[in-house]
């Protein structure tokens, strides 16, 4: 019989590490998550400007 | 809708992620859906969760790789205080687990920014009959729009 631990290890590693850090950020403000998507965005900025020079 | 219009997809960040997937399927499936969203067959939009998500990547790295996926996608999905006091809502209706919170509030900004679908590789909270029958009764009693919630699998084929 197929038990629910079986099931378990069938876990996407995807989504595990997400939701490894989901768990850090849901202890997180809302204006800490906001601060968090800026710097991302800043970072992606850098990675266009990067690739076109 | 019109059949063949380009779907405008929220893109959850496991499928980013799915691209760095050690399991082969994942990795190929998200890599390809990833290519539909370059070629403008599919229109991906994400929100300050998944930016916030990928910017706590621990190996930076892998943060850079996930950034140029995301980066291919449109970050105009809504966030704040009317985001998640729906995720909230959706925790509190037994939706999510309290811990995944920000899985709730995914779903809250696909629905408040009317996308089509949220595409996520998530089956344990997202993608099961659970959260789709709660997610369009609560969406429905707000009167607001409830999403597909789908595998990226669905538009790679």
């Amino acid at each position: 019989m197929v038990t629910t631990a079986e099931l378990k290890k069938l876990k996407i590693d995807a989504v595990e590490e997400i939701h490894r850090i989901r768990e850090k950020l849901a202890g997180y403000s809302s204006e800490r998550i906001q601060e968090l998507a800026k710097k991302a965005e800043m970072e992606m900025e850098k990675l266009k400007k990067s690739c076109t020079e | 809708m019109k059949l063949f219009e380009v779907p405008r997809l929220y893109i959850e960040t496991s499928v980013i992620n799915g691209v760095f997937s050690k399991d082969a399927r994942i990795r190929i499936i998200s890599s390809v859906f990833f290519e539909k969203v370059r070629a403008e067959k599919i229109e991906g939009h994400v929100s300050s969760y998944v930016l916030a998500e990928i910017y706590e990547t621990p190996s930076v790295d892998k943060r850079d790789g996930l950034l140029r996926f995301a980066s291919l996608c449109i970050a105009d999905a809504p966030s704040g205080s009317e985001v998640e006091e729906l995720g909230r809502k959706y925790v509190d209706r037994g939706m999510i687990p309290k811990k995944y919170v920000l899985d709730a509030y995914h779903i809250a900004s696909a629905s408040l920014g009317g996308f089509e679908a949220l595409v996520t590789w998530n089956y344990e909270h997202i993608l099961r009959d659970r959260t789709e029958r709660l997610l369009r009764m609560v969406n429905k009693e707000l009167g607001i729009h409830v999403p597909l919630l789908r595998s990226p699998e669905v538009y790679v084929w």
